[in-house]
């Protein structure tokens, strides 16, 4: 029993190998191996990476030998990818884009409620504001990009429902994030990528909020009697919490995909996992949203966007490797 | 179009289906428990010293104190239109009463009267307390509404008449707590 869970923390090594070294092999191995000339067909190119799938699976990976075999290619391999992301930086192109999630979100949120999309959009647009521009400039043979994203943001959260209880909730400022994103298919694809990043992220906003309370041991309660709405909410306290100038910072690790549809026209999305978040200058009022993160619940938000890019090149000429 | 192209499209359509719930349950209490008990006694070490005993009929009435100085009856039956206090335990003498102190929402402080009958109708013998407490709030969405938390719950003050001591055994009144506020009573 004991050799075989001595064997099995060698396989559990094998497979967690495979797990990280595999994708980093297949991509950033040297030029001169992977590279395949244009001029050979995919079937012949697609047959070549089932055969060499076949090979690396009938490896044996609890093999000493082999083992320091794959270490010394993955040090090549590594050592490679270090030389091209130091290499002399070539920015190839600048990509303007802007978020459509937000854009689409108020008019086709619930597209089969008793709303038309017309009412669902001007209810949503008028409560709710958000824009988020985009800008990428991908770098050397589209291996990296620098990705800086701003925007803007209002929120006007109103419950109406009960006199006694309902507030108002406005939160408004501007964010920005600022990172980088490394390409996993610069091989394989020319302009077309599928990325992981990281993000620093950091808002400047204000909020407020009005509400009326109810509290009957205190002598603020609803008279339900009254016919005036306005006396009915007359014993009600209200209260008020303004706060300017507070500020947030967050991290974010991201995936994304980038399509080139037409031309220079791009359409992608982005998934963020956003965490750290830090917010200063809190007071009585604890925020509610935050410009460019959204909600404040959890201390990890996983959020969504759904970017169109045009690209400017910086050299005319065939899209890819410019 | 490749793969990735019907890839990006396909993810528009599912960021259609996005939608938001409300699923949030607060902790935070708008009440604070007191409890009363009888006096330490002061000139004996902390592991000599006697179990604390509860006093089970410690107040007759208490009365909210507003800033203008009306005084609203919450125990054991409120005024007119205002709800009598939550007791838990008062009508068992088995148990240890509590008394849910109802933290003022528009002010950072709050004022209470304890009135304690004695055996001569005409006379009894009334106790203040002053609090003091942070009041935050968050909204959640406003179909959920929002969460007040009152923490870093003080003891401002407090009369001398049948109170002895007055102390905080929790600062953040939370819905499972048992007692936030201890008053050790003269014999």
């Amino acid at each position: 029993m004991f050799r075989f869970f001595a064997r099995a923390r060698y396989w559990l090594v094998a497979l967690l190998g495979l797990v990280v070294a595999g994708p980093i092999l297949a991509q950033i191995a040297p030029k001169d191996t992977v590279n395949v000339p244009r001029k050979v067909p995919r079937r012949v190119e697609r047959a070549v990476e089932r055969r060499a799938a076949r090979a690396v699976k009938r490896l044996d990976l609890a093999d000493t030998a082999q083992w320091a075999k794959r270490d010394t290619l993955a040090e090549l391999d590594t050592f490679s990818v270090f030389r091209k992301l130091w290499a002399r930086p070539r920015p190839q192109a600048l990509r303007l884009g802007t978020d459509l999630t937000y854009w689409l979100q108020g008019a086709l949120a619930a597209p089969f409620g008793p709303n038309s999309l017309v009412t669902n959009a001007s209810r949503f647009y008028g409560n709710v504001q958000r824009f988020e521009g985009t800008l990428e400039v991908p770098f050397n043979d589209n291996l990296y990009f620098l990705v800086a994203d701003f925007g803007y943001g209002y929120v006007n959260r109103v419950n109406r429902l009960l006199p006694q209880t309902s507030f108002q909730y406005e939160n408004r400022g501007t964010f920005f994030r600022i990172g980088g994103e490394i390409n996993l298919l610069q091989k394989t694809f020319d302009d077309e990528s599928i990325s992981i990043g990281f993000r620093y992220a950091q808002a400047n906003f204000s909020h407020e909020l009005f509400y009326f309370g109810s509290s009957r041991p205190w002598g603020y309660f609803y008279n339900a009697l009254a016919e005036d709405d306005s006396i009915k909410i007359k014993d009600s306290f209200r209260g008020e919490f303004p706060t300017e100038q507070l500020t947030a910072r967050w991290f974010e690790l991201t995936t994304g995909l980038r399509v080139s549809v037409w031309r220079g026209l791009f359409l992608g999305y982005t998934l963020r996992v956003k965490t750290g978040l830090n917010i200063r200058g809190e007071d009585r009022l604890l925020a509610n949203e935050l410009p460019g993160y959204g909600a404040v619940r959890a201390n990890v938000k996983i959020s969504f966007n759904y970017h169109v890019y045009y690209q400017f090149p910086f050299k005319k000429g065939p899209p890819g490797r410019r | 179009m490749t793969v990735f192209g019907w890839a990006g499209w396909l993810s528009l359509a599912g960021l259609l289906a996005a939608c938001e719930d409300c699923t949030f349950t607060s902790r935070n209490n708008t009440e604070a428990a007191i409890r009363f008990y009888s006096r330490r006694p002061f000139n004996l070490p902390p592991n000599r010293q006697p179990p604390v005993v509860v006093q089970n009929l410690a107040v007759d009435s208490i009365y909210t104190l507003d800033f203008n100085r009306t005084l609203r009856k919450i125990f054991p039956v409120g005024a007119a239109g205002v709800d009598s206090l939550r007791a838990a335990g008062y009508d068992n003498a088995a148990l240890a009463p509590a008394f849910f102190l109802p933290l003022n929402p528009g002010r950072d402080t709050a004022a209470y009267v304890f009135v304690r009958r004695l055996a001569n109708p005409t006379r009894r013998l009334a106790d203040t307390l002053w609090l003091s407490y942070r009041r935050q709030i968050a909204v959640i969405t406003p179909n959920c509404g929002f969460d007040q938390q009152y923490s870093q719950l003080t003891v401002l003050r407090h009369s001398r008449v049948r109170f002895d001591s007055v102390a905080i055994a929790s600062d953040l009144p939370q819905i499972a707590d048992s007692v936030n506020i201890r008053v050790y009573l003269r014999p």
